[in-house]
């Protein structure tokens, strides 16, 4: 089947690699550099099993910056278009979306057309009805960022919000894309579109969660490392996301919760979900006092690989700034003869994540990673 | 070894059990009734392992009530008496440890005391700067009542609040006595094992507290939250367990660790310890403003008790919903087979299930029951799988 994906991002490129195994996929995104690196095999896209995936599998894929090409004779359309944020109202920015969707419709009449990308809720039903576009569905994916093409391939469930025959066409071709067995779920459509939001939520949670009790034991001077394993010895609370950091971040996390504030939240009477934001403001609060306290006349700002949308360091950084402490900030290699020097003229450095090179200079590192993960 | 238990709660009475399988065992209460239930081989709480080994005779374990007799002797002491939340104080109630303390620091000072009831975070180092009672340590249990001894002989854990030659030999103890094998054991500092039990028990809040704010969007915005439930914890991350719509979080347990460790944060900058709090609060009033949505004329309350399989009816979340009917002036009847008077919380009890079905218009109940299907649409639960 000739399949047109929309996005040249992570969501778009491991529906792409997978799918690309049995399929004639075409990928069109607007952004020519990633175009040709796709086409050159050079997948711009990091996950462990990608290496010996590409060495096992020969694939039908390419990518165009023409959307009509891409569309042409396509039998299936999927929607990976990136959804930025709007920095003025907190929400979506649908506007590549949409397009994407219009374009698809008007192109491949009757063709499905499936949206990946964490839309709003209730936006796939307004576009449909806006489009009149009977074969619009959307299927929400569970992946790891950092490792979303093996997420792609063993799957924990393929889920589709479209109850009914239609939905199971859409699930087959998902599934066969996937190298393990794997269960099949048709929902409603506003169900799972809410649902990939309040997974977020979830996870955002429990980062928040422990970033609290991070918190306590640092102004209160316990081993936050001995609690953390003593809770999650529970298998009911279980490891991973408990390591503490200095806030939840990333695109994601922060926008789910957002959106199901805005959306759900206030009129329901929720108080967990309504909190998350403040949670990690709360967070930064504690972190900025703790650093203060540590009376550094000049910081540095690890950040190996620059910065990042909703980037909390960043956030930590800008709040020291205002009170006027010189900030030098390095982001390349560490154990570097330039990350040496960036070390040694500075009284305290500030780092997300833990390594061997930073845990050499532990009495002058802020650090809440206790983990190394 | 001699061991002396004080307490016969469940956290007291698993514990002298699981101890008695290997060790000479005397347990110590005030109540008589629960002292004399133990010497006759019955169990003074609802729990089918305990019951089954009191019964089997095969222990060696002793009840009284009488401290002397109890504590002198006894090289180990564990105290597992109860520490309520006081709502005023915003702290447990410790007294009960302490009385426990006085009486073992008089009779047998020699004793090494074993602080399993839930205390306050820094509690047994404060303890012992101010007694000067250097023969206490802290090792939290992590037991669910109505399983308390199976817990116990299977633990997921063995956490001991000193990092010493002692501790580990108390948490060898344990270990030693649970069926279950390669239980994991950690030993912390005093002040980070008495965080562990706050923590952990307060991150089960918040996840019985995520799942019914889920449950609350989709009832007022007409989604499936079956659907939505199942999809989510398909997620190996989320994980399929503790995620059944409810009344809110109850029992003996999450309540008050919940509120004990809100109150420990203080000035510490936090929002989701309030919210966890808080938002088993907003959960009761969206549920009653859900039942007085279907204007009832007689409300039934199915059961009280928080759990199937529990007789405690304390801090259960269905007493909360009652009582913000109550101030709606909502006119209500109780069915609960395991309550002896003829009045609960100022309403009448019914024990004849039919009668009191045939009575109300609907009937609010934390856990769909076989018994209940008779009743159909009369009946509002938010349970969706049918299990606590």
């Amino acid at each position: 089947m000739r399949i047109a994906i929309f996005g040249l991002g992570s969501i778009a490129l491991s529906d792409a690699l997978a799918l690309a195994r049995t399929h004639s996929v075409v990928m069109t995104g607007p952004l020519a550099d990633r175009v040709a690196a796709i086409n050159a095999g050079a997948y711009p896209f990091e996950d462990p099993g990608l290496a010996d995936y590409l060495k096992r599998w020969p694939l039908d894929l390419r990518a165009t910056v023409n959307p009509a090409e891409a569309l042409r004779d396509a039998e299936m359309v999927l929607i990976a278009s990136p959804l930025p944020h709007c920095p003025q109202t907190g929400g979506f920015l649908t506007a590549e979306l949409d397009a994407a969707i219009a374009a698809a419709v008007a192109q491949c009449p009757g063709v499905p057309v499936v949206i990946r990308s964490a839309v709003p809720v209730g936006h796939t039903c307004r576009i449909r009805a806006r489009l009149n576009a009977e074969a619009l569905f959307y299927a929400p994916e569970f992946r790891r960022e950092s490792h979303a093409l093996t997420d792609t391939l063993h799957p924990a469930q393929i889920v589709v919000g479209a109850r009914g025959e239609a939905g199971r066409a859409i699930a087959t071709v998902l599934r066969d894309a996937a190298l393990s067995d794997v269960p099949v779920r048709c929902i409603g459509e506003a169900e799972a579109e809410a649902v990939k939001h309040f997974s977020q939520a979830y996870l955002a949670a429990r980062v928040a969660y422990f970033n609290e009790l991070d918190s306590y034991a640092m102004m209160h001077d316990l081993d936050a490392r001995q609690v953390i394993d003593g809770v999650c010895l529970d298998p009911r609370i279980g490891g991973g996301a408990n390591n503490p950091c200095f806030g939840f971040g990333g695109q994601r996390l922060p926008r789910s919760t957002e959106h199901l504030t805005d959306t759900f939240g206030k009129a329901s009477g929720a108080r967990v979900l309504p909190r998350l934001a403040e949670a990690n403001a709360a967070r930064m609060d504690v972190l900025v006092a703790k650093v203060a306290a540590r009376g550094a006349a000049r910081i540095g700002v690890y950040r190996p690989g620059g910065p990042a949308e909703f980037d909390t360091l960043a956030e930590l950084t800008k709040r020291i700034a205002s009170t006027g402490t010189r900030i030098e900030t390095f982001d390349g290699p560490e154990g570097s003869p330039a990350f040496e020097r960036f070390t040694a003229d500075c009284d305290l450095v500030l780092s997300q994540r833990m390594s061997p090179a930073l845990a050499a200079i532990s009495d002058k590192l802020f650090c809440r990673d206790h983990y190394m993960t | 070894m001699k061991i002396t238990v004080a307490g016969l709660g469940y956290v007291g009475l698993s514990n002298a059990i699981l101890l008695s399988r290997q060790h000479e065992v005397t347990a110590i209460d005030i109540t008589a009734a629960r002292v004399a239930d133990v010497n006759a081989g019955r169990s003074p709480i609802v729990d089918a392992e305990c019951s089954d080994y009191l019964a089997s005779g095969a222990l060696n374990l002793r009840a009284t009530v009488d401290p002397h007799t109890a504590y002198a002797g006894a090289e180990i002491v564990i105290i597992a008496t109860p520490t309520n939340y006081d709502a005023e104080t915003h702290a447990f109630d410790t007294s009960s440890i302490e009385s426990v303390i006085a009486a073992v620091t008089a009779i047998n000072p020699d004793a090494l005391m074993v602080i399993k009831s839930t205390v306050p975070v820094g509690y047994v180092a404060s303890l012992k700067a101010r007694t000067g009672c250097a023969n206490i340590l802290f090792s939290p249990e992590f037991l669910r009542e109505g399983r308390a001894l199976y817990d116990n002989l299977h633990p997921s854990r063995i956490v001991v609040g000193e990092v010493s030659a002692r501790g580990e030999r108390i948490a060898e103890m344990f270990r030693a006595a649970a069926i279950k094998t390669d239980v994991p054991v950690l030993l912390t500092h005093s002040t980070e094992a008495e965080a562990i039990k706050l923590f952990a028990n307060t991150y089960l809040a918040l996840r019985v507290t995520f799942f019914n704010e889920l449950d609350t969007i989709a009832m007022a915005d007409g989604l499936d939250a079956r659907e939505m439930i199942e999809t989510l914890c398909a997620d190996p991350r989320v994980g399929d367990h503790y995620n059944n719509p409810s009344f809110g979080y109850g029992g003996y347990c999450l309540p008050k660790d919940s509120k004990q460790l809100l109150a420990n944060f203080g000035s510490v900058p936090q929002q989701m310890m309030r919210a966890i709090v808080e938002g088993n609060d907003a959960r009761k009033a969206a549920l009653a403003r859900a039942i007085l949505a279907r204007q009832p004329r007689r409300v039934g309350v199915h059961r009280l008790v928080m759990k199937q399989g529990s007789d405690n009816f304390r801090q259960s979340a269905v007493q909360d919903i009652i009582a913000l009917l109550d101030d709606a002036g909502v006119e209500m009847v109780v069915y609960e087979p395991a309550w002896t008077e003829d009045t609960a919380l100022g309403h009448r009890v019914e024990r004849d299930l039919r009668s009191f079905g045939d009575a109300c218009d609907v009937i609010i109940a934390n856990r769909m029951t076989p018994d209940l299907v008779p009743f159909g649409p009369k009946v509002f639960t938010r349970d969706l799988f049918g299990q606590n």
